[in-house]
């Protein structure tokens, strides 16, 4: 989208998969997890419950994948501003991820934009990841937006 | 005939909403059957307007009148731009999110269409802190006074901007969500069924700004 | 996906809300859940000194974990399993130590052939309704009574 507001980055990102992991789903960082947001479901915290409930083991609660994506999206060089946070945060749950694990990621750049706000002249940078288990299965898509504020 | 119009909400097409121009309709059902009064909406997706997308047959099925223009960024803060034509968009760039609001103001109106200053007070943004600033609007002659999605001390700072320079007010949800369809509408005398009678209606200056609940006594139809 | 539901499709209608839930989280809740994520305490989520450093007037919610808080809030009515899609915009920080009312509203059903569908609109906010934290969407698969 055009804009008149100045800002680079590195437009070479665009098209292109970057693969990240692998990332352990162990059940400690499930429980560490699930205690820290006081998740108390069975199915989240226990494994025996959880394969009662046709799990295969303890299972990672829907949106524990977002934090392996975090620290592995590469800096795609903006030019522009000095404050950074979290706009945005999508996760689209595949399939089961259970403890035992073991995560790949493969992340794209899908838009850089501009907007203004309460807080001025912002740049959102929208990533899209998909997270793969051992077998190959899809388990996540996961989209974050990084804002950076001028 | 009374017509209850939001004049102000975004689809999926704006990058912070999260709701379907259906599931807007679905919900404005729902309303209806609790005894609100809501006609339609205005969809002001954020620094765009798409003249392909067509929402008539949305519109037939669910019975609510769907029209469309724009939330665009400019310099003095956004602006809901109303009856857009293909040649506004041809001497506009929706996208450019510093363009000079005042050259929008006088580029719409020659165009047609209408411009009406979004959330005037809404802080770091709104037009009162552009006037605050010193800059003065002369083509400026209403605002929008309600807007659902800003702070209550933000829609007072844009009644005291109406009382003090006796600009007309209209109202719109500013809605991202679905359940937060038509929060706050504007209340026409006229029967609106276009983009052009929307202009020609706010240009009677027969309108007031309501709230979702003051449409519950009013009649159906 | 393997559901562990509490709540079925025929449970809800358009239009229905559903809570507040009200939740609170604790310093020692932050540190834990940065330590998750390599990001070790003390930082700009944990620390007052390194929260002013970058303009913040206290240390705050991280994002990842507000939506934690909701998916755990979301799993808690509808059960395990359910959710097909959460997106979230974070529209304001959240501080420690206070109550943080997370609501939703049904804004769509449908059922096909992949399952029975509803859509929940989400806010999170503080103390004061009209101004929220976060708002977003939840997309639930959800199993029928029939």
């Amino acid at each position: 989208m055009p804009t008149q507001i100045d800002y680079e980055y590195d437009h070479s990102l665009y098209g292109v998969e970057h693969e990240s992991g692998p990332f352990q789903v162990t059940k400690e960082i499930i429980d560490v997890y699930a205690s820290s947001v006081g998740e108390d479901n069975p199915i989240f915290t226990d494994a025996s419950a959880a394969r009662a409930a046709g799990f295969g083991d303890q299972v990672a609660p829907p949106t524990l994948c977002a934090l392996f994506e975090r620290g592995e999206l590469p800096d795609i060089k903006l030019q522009f501003g000095r404050r950074q946070f979290h706009g945005g945060q999508r996760v689209e749950p595949r399939a089961a991820i259970v403890a035992g694990d073991t995560l790949t990621a493969s992340s794209h750049l899908k838009d850089v934009y501009t907007k203004t706000g309460r807080t001025g002249t912002m740049v959102h940078v929208v990533w899209e990841t998909t997270f793969r288990n051992q077998d190959g299965i899809v388990v996540a898509d996961v989209q974050r937006s990084q804002v950076v504020r001028e | 005939m009374t017509t209850y119009l939001d004049l102000h909400c975004h689809s999926v097409a704006s990058d912070d909403s999260r709701a379907t121009v259906e599931q807007y309709l679905k919900f404005i059902n729902v309303l209806r059957k609790r005894g609100n009064t809501v006609d339609g909406i205005v969809l002001t997706e954020h620094r765009q307007f798409d003249f392909d997308v067509d929402y008539s047959q949305l519109a037939a099925e669910y019975g609510v009148l769907v029209l469309k223009g724009a939330e665009l960024d400019t310099c003095f803060g956004h602006m809901l731009v109303y009856n857009i034509t293909r040649g506004l968009a041809k001497d506009i760039d929706f996208g450019d999110v510093k363009m000079d609001g005042r050259e929008l103001i006088k580029a719409a109106r020659h165009h047609g269409g209408y411009v009406v200053p979004a959330h005037p007070g809404r802080f770091g943004i709104g037009l009162v802190e552009y006037m605050e600033q010193g800059e003065s609007f002369d083509d400026v002659s209403m605002v929008e006074l309600v807007n659902a999605g800003s702070k209550p001390e933000e829609n007072e700072r844009a009644q005291a901007l109406c009382q003090q320079n006796g600009y007309l007010g209209t109202a719109g949800s500013d809605a991202h969500l679905a359940s937060h369809i038509a929060r706050a509408v504007t209340e026409f005398k006229a029967e609106i069924r276009s983009e052009p009678e929307l202009v020609e209606a706010l240009l009677s200056g027969e309108f007031r700004p309501v709230y979702l609940e003051e449409t519950a006594a009013a009649p159906v139809g | 996906m393997t559901q562990s539901a509490r709540l079925y499709f025929e449970d809800v209608e358009l239009g229905d809300e559903i809570g507040p839930a009200i939740v609170t989280v604790a310093d020692d809740q932050v540190v834990d859940f940065c330590s998750l994520w390599g990001n070790p305490a003390p930082n700009r989520f944990t620390d007052q000194e390194q929260a002013e450093k970058v303009g913040l007037s206290e240390p705050i919610v991280p994002g990842i974990m507000s939506m934690a808080l909701v998916s755990r809030v979301l799993t808690d009515w509808a059960g395990a399993g359910t959710v097909e899609d959460l997106d979230l915009v974070f529209r304001g920080t959240i501080p420690h130590n206070q109550p943080l009312h997370v609501g939703f509203q049904i804004s769509d059903t449908d059922q096909d052939e992949s399952g029975n569908h509803i859509q929940c609109d989400i806010t999170m906010t503080g103390p004061v309704p009209d101004r929220p934290y976060i708002i977003g969407t939840a997309r639930l698969n959800l199993p029928s009574r029939g």
